[in-house]
């Protein structure tokens, strides 16, 4: 792999290319103003395993895994090969296959809690749906979450400032992430209005260091839901299956979520999401309509299966977790021999890496800058993400880079983003 | 600070950020300076009641500064939205009233010629810009201006302003066009905005920088997003990109009241 600052020709023209005929260009997660713009490719090419190469052929040992979706790897044969079948015998139909009920049946019997589950395409169209099944059940408006957290971008909860009216969020509410006091304290001031509460497994904001649950934090939210009639919905679009097999409020103890959500890792990059319930939830569920034009698509669903299948199988979290735990010891180690302040924090499969007097992030942003230059994929401001597919000697060689890279910002090396 | 109703926000917006940035035209474009060599003007400019800015010609230095005082010659617009017609070349539904130095009245030809020049670099046609260097330089410097005046307005008067400053995070913004010697920062705060020329008095939260200044042009004008500019390497972000994107949607506000001729 070169350390050789990376070209991204091809990238600007498609970029300029789009920029005609597509607002912003790129929008929402993807667009270079959230990256390293000059500095970090624009369009991906093709990818495989921990691996992916941008359009103009530059290879990056990737840390993001498209996001979190890679989980077993990008292009694992058993789960395209599943897709590949599915896709020869029929994907988007009059009706749903017999996929529907074999991942219904698969996704109950893994979540300990779920008597039901339903499918969508992407975390927020079932976020969405799960307030509005909160709402159903309890005769209640409010709904509260926790500040700077991200549950999708409707116009409940989009973090963007435009496309949405006051009236959108007149009943949603917020409280600070493991501030138990502060949840408690609205719902004592607001008696039996509250429908919902969601959060996620724990807080990973972009832009700031992660945040795990304090001891007791879920234990006492799970106790007043339960006094109050408050359904509490576990937003596990990005950790699921990252942390436990059976979901991360297994690995979070006093976790004990009515409904979660699941997508980035459920099919392995093929678009599918998923909301299971407890049984008294079950009515209300099936009073609030569900649909889509392609949510009962049988090639995700499909994927889905057999991503399941393998990931249990292969043992992929504790892999992922082992890796994560080697790359947290190396980075930590790196930092230390150059005296650089920082730390990886929340879960170690999809850690966030700050620098300490960093509240700007221009040492974030000149860190992953150097690191694309030298061909490992590291986000400036969203949690990173590993994979099952990264090997110990990639890990070496990330920890490798980084501590190149620590150098450089020691030596003021570091060369200002390009255009 | 109260939120004032849109069309008195946006005579406030003339008379306090733009027609201020009137007295820096001569320093920026060559004809204005020719225009200020000589002879004297001082009219004051009123809208409603209390709003008002004052246009000062003397030994060859103009000044244009809001609030009033004993000028030679006083306009005054009863409502606000026909004087508003006046700034966004408008037809008003009344004229305005000479208050004040009705024998004095030949000074406003001087006035209307420096307003024509105003235009002429404030809002030039698209091709205009593309091939004349100085004033798509002078375009940049004083419509830059314009907005760091309007910004802490903005703040104060505008009730979106004063929500996405109130839910936003706060810091201080260095903006740059290195290739026409501009810098300037901005201060966004949860209940206001303030801003300046020349370096921040501080180390900057986040860094904008133009490419150039047909890029800094094009993007003041609107011609396209700032998202799609990054992209296009037209301008540089660094550092808080949330405090980059606050400032962004004070920006639309500015454009909502100011607007920005299409490109």
């Amino acid at each position: 792999m070169s350390d050789s600052p990376r070209r991204y020709a091809q990238s600007a023209a498609l970029f300029a290319r789009a920029a005609a005929v597509v607002p912003g260009g790129i929008y929402g997660h993807m667009a270079p103003t959230l990256m390293v713009p000059g500095e970090s490719p624009y369009f991906a090419a093709r990818s495989e395993g921990a691996r992916y190469w941008d359009a103009d052929g530059n290879e990056f040992l990737d840390f993001l895994c498209g996001y979190g979706p890679n989980l077993l790897g990008y292009g694992h044969p058993e789960v395209e090969e599943a897709a590949a079948r599915q896709a020869r015998d029929a994907n988007c139909l009059n009706h749903p296959t017999a996929r529907f009920v074999e991942l219904a049946e698969r996704m109950t019997a893994l979540v300990d809690f779920a008597a039901w589950a339903v499918f969508g395409k992407n975390g927020a169209d079932l976020t969405t749906w799960a307030i509005q099944v909160a709402r159903e059940h309890t005769g209640r408006k409010k709904i509260l979450r926790v500040a700077g957290a991200y549950h999708g971008a409707h116009a409940w909860c989009s973090p963007g400032h435009g496309g949405w009216i006051e009236e959108d969020r007149a009943h949603i509410h917020t409280f600070p992430w493991n501030d138990l006091d502060a949840f408690r304290d609205f719902v004592r001031r607001h008696p039996g209005e509250v429908a919902g509460v969601i959060t996620t497994a724990w807080h990973h904001p972009n832009f700031s260091p992660a945040e795990l649950p304090k001891p007791g934090f879920f234990a006492g939210l799970v106790e007043t839901c339960r006094a109050e009639g408050i359904v509490f919905i576990l937003d596990d679009v990005r950790s699921g299956f990252r942390l436990h097999h059976g979901g991360s409020h297994r690995f979070f103890p006093g976790c004990e979520p009515d409904l979660a959500v699941y997508c980035k890792a459920l099919a392995n990059g093929h678009p599918i999401s998923a909301a299971v319930g407890r049984s008294f939830l079950r009515k209300a569920a099936a009073r609030v309509f569900l649909t889509g034009s392609y949510w009962n698509s049988a090639v995700p669903m499909a994927a889905a299966l057999k991503t399941l299948e393998v990931a249990e199988r292969d043992d992929a979290v504790g892999r992922i977790a082992k890796l994560g735990a080697r790359f947290r010891a190396g980075l930590h180690a790196a930092a230390a021999r150059h005296g650089i302040a920082a730390s990886l924090s929340g879960h170690d499969s999809m850690p966030n890496w700050n620098f300490a007097d960093d509240p700007n992030s221009y040492r974030a942003q000149a860190f992953a800058c150097e690191a694309m230059r030298r061909g490992v994929f590291f986000h400036p401001h969203h949690n990173w993400f590993l994979c099952a597919a990264h090997t110990e000697a990639d890990i070496d060689h990330a920890v490798a880079v980084a501590d190149a890279v620590f150098a450089a910002m020691n030596s003021d090396a570091v060369v200002p983003a390009e255009h | 600070m109260t939120p004032l109703p849109p069309d008195e926000l946006l005579a406030r917006l003339h008379l306090e950020a733009v027609l201020p940035t009137l007295g820096e035209l001569p320093g920026e474009w060559t004809r204005a300076a020719r225009l200020t060599r000589r002879g004297r003007l001082d009219v004051e400019l009123r809208a409603g009641r209390d709003l008002a800015t004052r246009v000062r010609l003397r030994d060859g230095l103009l000044r244009v500064a809001p609030g009033g005082g004993a000028p030679a010659v006083r306009l005054a617009w009863k409502d606000h939205r026909s004087f508003n017609a006046l700034l966004r070349d408008e037809r008003p539904r009344r004229l305005p009233r000479v208050e004040r130095g009705l024998w004095r009245v030949p000074m406003l030809v001087r006035l209307g010629r420096m307003m024509a020049e105003f235009s002429a670099v404030m809002n030039p046609p698209d091709a205009a810009l593309e091939r004349d260097a100085k004033r798509a330089r002078a375009h940049v410097r004083l419509a830059l201006n314009v907005l760091l005046r309007a910004l802490p307005i903005l703040a104060a008067h505008d009730a979106p302003t004063r929500r996405a400053l109130a839910g936003g995070p706060a810091g201080l913004i260095l903006l740059a066009v290195p290739s026409a010697d501009y810098s300037a920062w901005i201060r966004l705060d949860a209940d206001a905005a303030s801003a300046g020329r020349g370096d921040p008095p501080a180390p900057p939260d986040a860094r904008i920088i133009f490419r150039d200044v047909a890029s800094a042009a094009r993007l003041l004008r609107g011609a396209l997003d700032p998202a799609t500019a990054v992209g296009l390497g037209w301008v540089r972000i660094e550092g808080a990109l949330l405090l980059a994107d606050l400032l962004d949607v004070l920006l639309a506000r500015s454009d909502a009241f100011l607007g920005r001729p299409p490109a």
